[in-house]
């Protein structure tokens, strides 16, 4: 690829054009480079080493004491710590099922707000809302605000069992009519869920919105020409155009719901970092669960993307 | 038909709370406390937001947020448009494992390598300059970890950002910049005379993302600023600060309707800004949505 004139000796001074491209890449990419080389692989790899060793961090001579201890974190982890292990299967459970549904609901609100309607801006508005509002701050407020619950329930009774629905008093509703109270109990849940669904699905509902835009309209008219049915123009069309973005909406909600800030296994791990006892002792703990987790992370976004772009259809890329 | 009900459920889910956290934060106890008062207080009062606002350390927790949200999203557009226009235009090898790197360490928890990054920022000390400066190392509990951090793409959620240019960039016509190589420009001047303007788009669609989030987040100021003021965290701390700044004692319990107006007081002074702010740019962000190109 490199290549220099060997035929005149004031030309070979000079780069070709190609080496020039490659030098201004280069000088374009050298602060994203810097960073991801400092910031990133290399406390990546001090994170890595530490996850193999105990450490101890005594204040008063401010040194730190490494011990190796190969995978004895990880065994600890693994084996011996009562809770991680279930943390970590809950958390993986909980997505699998979270994350289809947010794709799903956001695939049918970006349907919602693509078409023109009177109130589409208004519409969107409402939609983006959550994503606009949603900070660890204001939810953490939320979640230990016991007068918002109160406030919805007047008769200040069964605050813990059932989120924001009470005011309507929709559960008493439910059960006057005649409903069995597993059935109730469900309903309730489902519509509790709605909102969790809801507020994390901001940038996929963007993404998805965005997708169903670069359609082009010429397309939909020919199918309905040829006389296609809603269904089919909706599966050999629509679907087949945005699968790209599907999956990479899939990939987003996977690592969304891997970094939320109340997911269960970040929580044991800050847990260890800075509650466990011995001021210090729970970093080698911690770095391990990390990486333990990570990995599992790692091996999931790697299947659902192999399987995924062998299942999306590609424009030719050009 | 259906959709305007669909639509309305939605956003009656979506509403609620905020509704809720509006009229909690405008009652005063006795409304609270009344039970025959649900959602219409029988006195008005801003007293919330004036306990809030003095707890919260406006001035000082107002102007970090400010400069982290405007500031640092500028500093992040820069440096990911260049890189992004990099690594979308000029290859290289290696560029490719840089990016894929780049885009990945989106996937990393946080935790797994934010204390290492802690330890950088606290020890940093190039050629004992800082010690010079300051009398001590390490540059904690300035601006500066974020400011470094953004100027290197490195800063909040730079990976999703960068990963929308490259896409971006891709999809613009080579045809642009050779007509320009052809006048004479040379690669800075086509950078910023061909490449900025059209990629509007996708500067504004980032740089919308950007300011949101970096707005509410309370992680990276919590880590890297532990003593600095700022709206995402003070809101986040609330409880403590509010004892701090009233030294009343009866904000030591969880639940008294006082503490509670003023919390929810707290919050919407931190979520209305940005309410405000996304409503008024929301027509120019879809429109720039569709334009940007994501998509192929």
């Amino acid at each position: 690829m490199v290549t220099k004139s060997r035929k005149n000796p004031i030309q070979s001074r000079r780069m070709s054009m190609a080496q020039k491209k490659m030098l201004a890449g280069f000088l374009f990419t050298l602060p994203a480079i810097i960073g991801v080389i400092w910031l990133f692989l290399i406390p990546m790899g001090k994170s890595l080493f530490t996850s193999f060793h105990h450490v101890e961090i005594s204040l008063q001579s401010k040194s730190t004491e490494y011990t190796f201890m190969g995978f004895e974190n990880y065994r600890t982890a693994l084996a011996r710590d009562p809770t991680f292990n279930q943390t970590l299967v809950e958390s993986l459970v909980q997505m699998l099922t979270n994350v289809p549904i947010i794709v799903f609901f956001s695939f049918f609100a970006a349907t919602l707000v693509n078409s023109k309607f009177p109130g589409r801006s208004i519409a969107r508005f409402l939609f983006f809302l959550p994503l606009v509002t949603a900070s660890a701050s204001v939810m953490t407020l939320d979640s230990s605000d016991v007068f918002q619950q109160a406030m919805a329930n007047t008769d200040f009774k069964s605050i813990d069992a059932g989120g924001f629905l009470q005011g309507l008093e929709v559960s008493e509703l439910l059960q006057y009519s005649g409903l069995p109270e597993g059935l109730a109990d469900f309903i309730m849940n489902a519509i509790n869920g709605v909102f969790k669904i809801i507020s994390l699905s901001g940038v996929q509902i963007i993404i998805l919105l965005a997708a169903l835009q670069s359609v082009p309209r010429s397309l939909y008219e020919m199918a309905i020409v040829e006389g296609a049915t809603q269904w089919e123009i909706f599966w050999k069309i629509t679907f087949v155009l945005i699968s790209p973005m599907l999956l990479i909406c899939l990939l987003y909600s996977i690592i969304d719901s891997f970094t939320a800030y109340d997911n269960m296994v970040l929580q044991a791990i800050e847990y260890q970092l800075y509650t466990a006892a011995g001021y210090g002792q729970g970093y080698g703990l911690a770095a391990a669960m990390s990486w333990i987790y990570f990995l599992v992370m790692a091996i999931l976004l790697g299947a659902v993307g192999l399987i995924g772009s062998k299942l999306a259809f590609y424009y030719d890329k050009g | 038909m259906v959709r305007y009900l669909l639509i309305l459920g939605i956003s009656f889910v979506i509403l609620y709370p905020l509704l809720v956290k509006i009229t909690v934060s405008l009652m005063t106890e006795k409304d609270l406390m009344d039970l025959t008062v649900k959602w219409i207080p029988r006195t008005l009062t801003l007293e919330n937001y004036r306990v809030a606002i003095r707890a919260l350390k406006i001035e000082d927790s107002l102007v970090n947020s400010l400069f982290y949200t405007v500031g640092i999203t500028l500093i992040q557009l820069l440096s990911c448009t260049l890189a992004a226009y990099g690594f979308a235009r000029y290859r290289y090898p290696g560029s490719s494992l840089i990016l894929a790197i780049l885009i990945f360490s989106l996937a990393v928890p946080p935790y797994t390598y934010s204390n290492a990054v802690y330890m950088e920022f606290r020890f940093f000390d190039p050629f004992g300059l800082i010690t010079l400066l300051k009398g001590s190392e390490g540059i904690v509990n300035t601006m500066w970890p974020f400011i470094i951090k953004a100027a290197l793409c490195q800063g909040l959620r730079n990976g999703l950002y960068i990963f929308l240019m490259v896409q971006f960039f891709r999809n613009l016509p080579a045809e642009l910049e050779e007509a320009a190589n052809v006048d004479g420009a040379g690669m800075v001047k086509v950078f910023f005379r061909i490449i900025c303007p059209n990629a509007v788009p996708i500067i504004v669609t980032v740089g919308v993302l950007s300011i949101v989030w970096q707005w509410n987040d309370s992680y990276f100021t919590a880590q890297l600023g532990p003593r600095m003021d700022f709206l995402a965290t003070n809101v986040l701390n609330i409880q403590d600060l509010l004892r701090e700044s009233t030294g009343v004692t009866d904000f030591m319990q969880q639940d008294t309707a006082r503490v509670s107006a003023a919390k929810n007081a707290a919050a919407m002074v931190m979520s209305f800004p940005i309410i405000l702010f996304f409503a008024v740019i929301q027509k120019f962000f879809a429109e720039n949505l569709a334009r940007s190109g994501i998509v192929g």
